[in-house]
């Protein structure tokens, strides 16, 4: 009987323990967790900050003003334009019109 | 003497006294009492703690140590049809003050001003008010509110919030609308898209130790809802193109206003619309003074000529009148139950005017006196089916509806004036609609602004063969004898009808004050857009559509048409061997 009881003793004892050490490891991981958490919401924030940045970056009127103002590009006007025909003529057409094939 | 009869004999042993011996005396009695009693005031105290007053004292352990934290959700994005952000929602804070515990000094509230951006003494002020709380100032930036906490004034409190941001600016100002500092949708698409674009905070129980920091999670209260992105039809870049044409011909006209819609032909998506003047809605004072209204969904206006194709279409598609035939047009003017009704310039030749030269030089009188064919209900319900008199269902909110009145009111002069675009209002986008029916072979598109995979549903207006003779004459407006030869487009072939409409004020038509507007379509052979322009009142002496509005249609069709990489199906002059390119081109199927 007495060595039944040691047993439980011990079996309690090894329970407080445990049931102390578990309780402290948990709210460490809880600690970390809350560290982890606010880092990920961080970087989420930084993930929507960038990419706000580059549409802002990339608007197009701020490429049209960059192109405009940094390196003199401008839109062309109608009245200059021409359009041309890039396209390959034929070789037969060509050598028809006096060619070399 | 001795008492030998009672006494113990010297040397037996005492016996061992009872229990009831023991604890017969009062002394003992007493304490026992009183050792029971005591126990049974801890007990009933007990029982009093556990069962009585459990909740109450479970609820102020749980107040001391438990704590409901917010899971912050964010609102969703608005994308462009590309994906290009227009609007997200970024963190920031809200600076809390509770005036009672606030202890600075002069420098630190000056300090605290100069981060803000606001004069020291308004800080003051609220610093010094009498509320509980005061907010210094709502979403400010994470940066600022670092630096607000770093002075450690006692008293000051950060809040978490959003800022709402628009990378396009004023570009797209009036279309996306606003949110409040609480990122609720107020004005624009944020508006009527605020329950899909809108994020649930969430929340979850934790405990905490002394210090507040979190040393145990006690579960989700509830799940966060993060917004949902909501993407657009519009092109970001085709509403740069747009906006900054109508800006040059606003400014050049030194108009009241304008705006400008571009829509796909097939689809019915709107690729861009725009207004000027415009505002930031970054910048919420500015939004605040109307800034952000967005005429060409929510004003109305007289359409003017751009009305009269509906009307020879309408008179074609019903058999009352042949493509070929010549109508007199009496002298240039025509009278009807006592009112004239006049063109500005001579039409046709001998007293008549074929039906294409009505429509290519928007003759008032020849369109009245073709409208004088249709009885009031035809006439009504063509112009109900091309989507006069209801709003154009863009979703975005405050879409005016326009107005046509029941054909049953109709008098001659009134169906006569409404014939080429008086006494019947229209917004913008409805007008750009209605011409969806001529680039897709008489059938008018739904438009929307969200992207629809390129399927818009269409509803038929006209016979394809009604389209086929109307394309030509719409074209011919846009040559050189036409209305508006400044509409044209290098290597593409464009069709379209000026309008120009006299404003009413009060109850009269006032010279001097008028709307200019051009709508087109191109390229002819297959159309893929369609843009309408309206100039509100143009100050510099030109005031016709072809003069005001056309300049702006042509760039931005042209502009749109290069963006898109769309074959030429017209010849381009001066380029030797162009006509036949385009000629192979078109025949290629475009």
């Amino acid at each position: 009987m007495t060595k039944v009881n040691l047993l439980l003793a011990a079996l309690v004892w090894i329970s407080a323990f445990v049931l102390v050490s578990t309780q402290y490891r948990v709210r460490q991981l809880t600690v970390e967790i809350n560290k982890q958490r606010d880092f990920a919401y961080q970087l989420d924030n930084d993930r929507t900050k960038s990419t706000l940045a580059q549409s802002r970056l990339s608007t197009p009127s701020r490429v049209e003003t960059t192109a405009r103002d940094a390196i003199g590009m401008e839109l062309p006007d109608p009245q200059k334009t021409r359009i041309v025909d890039l396209r390959v003529e034929p070789v037969s057409t060509a050598v028809a019109q006096g060619g070399r094939p | 003497m001795t008492r030998a009869g009672n006494s113990p004999m010297i040397g037996q042993r005492r016996a061992k006294p009872t229990f009831a011996e023991r604890f017969s005396g009062w002394r003992v009695q007493l304490v026992v009492f009183g050792l029971l009693a005591g126990f049974a005031v801890l007990v009933g105290r007990g029982v009093y703690l556990q069962v009585v007053q459990h909740d109450d004292l479970t609820k102020r352990g749980d107040a001391r140590t438990l704590r409901d934290v917010t899971v912050p959700a964010h609102r969703g994005r608005i994308l462009d049809r590309e994906g290009a952000v227009l609007a997200s929602s970024v963190p920031a804070r809200g600076i809390l003050a509770f005036p009672d515990q606030v202890e600075a000094d002069e420098k630190q509230i000056a300090s605290l001003a100069q981060i803000l951006g606001q004069r020291t003494a308004d800080v003051k002020k609220k610093l010094n008010s009498d509320r509980d709380v005061v907010y210094l100032a709502r979403s400010v930036s994470t940066e600022k509110a670092d630096a607000v906490k770093a002075l450690k004034i006692p008293g000051l409190s950060l809040q978490n919030e959003f800022k709402r941001e628009y990378p396009s600016q004023e570009v797209m100002g009036q279309v996306l609308g606003i949110t409040n500092v609480d990122d609720i949708g107020q004005e624009g698409i944020e508006l009527s898209q605020n329950e899909w674009l809108s994020g649930k905070h969430g929340a979850r129980r934790v405990m905490i130790d002394r210090r507040g920091g979190v040393v145990e999670e006690q579960g989700s209260i509830r799940s966060p809802q993060q917004g949902r992105d909501l993407q657009l039809s519009l092109d970001s870049r085709v509403q740069h193109i747009a906006f900054r044409e109508l800006k040059r011909g606003v400014e050049a006209n030194r108009a009241k206003g304008g705006a400008a819609v571009v829509l796909d032909a097939k689809s019915g998506e709107i690729l861009a619309l725009v207004n000027y003047p415009t505002a930031d809605p970054s910048d919420r004072s500015a939004a605040a003074n109307g800034g952000l209204r967005n005429r060409a969904v929510a004003d109305l206006f007289e359409p003017g000529s751009t009305m009269k194709p509906f009307t020879v279409a309408t008179a074609i598609d019903t058999g009352v009148l042949k493509a070929s035939e010549q109508i007199a047009m009496t002298g240039g003017q025509y009278t009807l139950t006592g009112a004239t009704i006049r063109d500005s310039h001579s039409v046709g030749s001998g007293g008549y005017a074929s039906v294409l030269e009505i429509v290519q030089k928007s003759s008032n009188v020849g369109t009245a006196r073709i409208a004088e064919r249709l009885p009031n209900e035809l006439m009504s319900r063509y112009l109900q089916r091309a989507g006069f008199g209801r709003a154009p269902q863009t979703g975005f909110p405050g879409e005016a509806h326009g107005r046509l009145r029941a054909a049953q009111t109709w008098r001659p002069i009134e169906k006569a004036t409404m014939s080429y675009g008086y006494g019947l209002s229209v917004n913008l986008v409805q007008l750009a609609r209605a011409y969806t029916a001529f680039a897709n072979r008489g059938s008018l598109v739904d438009v929307t602004l969200f992207k629809n995979g390129g399927v818009g549903r269409q509803a038929r207006v006209y016979s394809p063969e009604t389209t086929q003779i109307m394309l030509p004459m719409l074209e011919r407006a846009t040559h050189r004898d036409g209305t508006a030869p400044q509409s044209q487009v290098a290597g593409y072939r464009v069709a379209g009808k000026t309008g120009t409409a006299k404003k009413l004020t009060g109850a009269t038509y006032v010279d001097g004050r008028y709307v200019a507007s051009f709508v087109g379509l191109a390229p002819v052979s297959n159309p893929r857009y369609v843009i309408a322009v309206m100039i509100d009142e143009p100050s510099t002496g030109l005031f016709y559509g072809g003069q005001v509005a056309a300049p702006v249609f042509s760039q931005v069709m042209a502009q749109t048409l290069r963006l898109f990489e769309v074959p030429f199906d017209a010849p381009t002059p001066g380029v030797p061997g162009a006509e036949t390119a385009v000629a192979a081109i078109v025949r290629e199927g475009n």
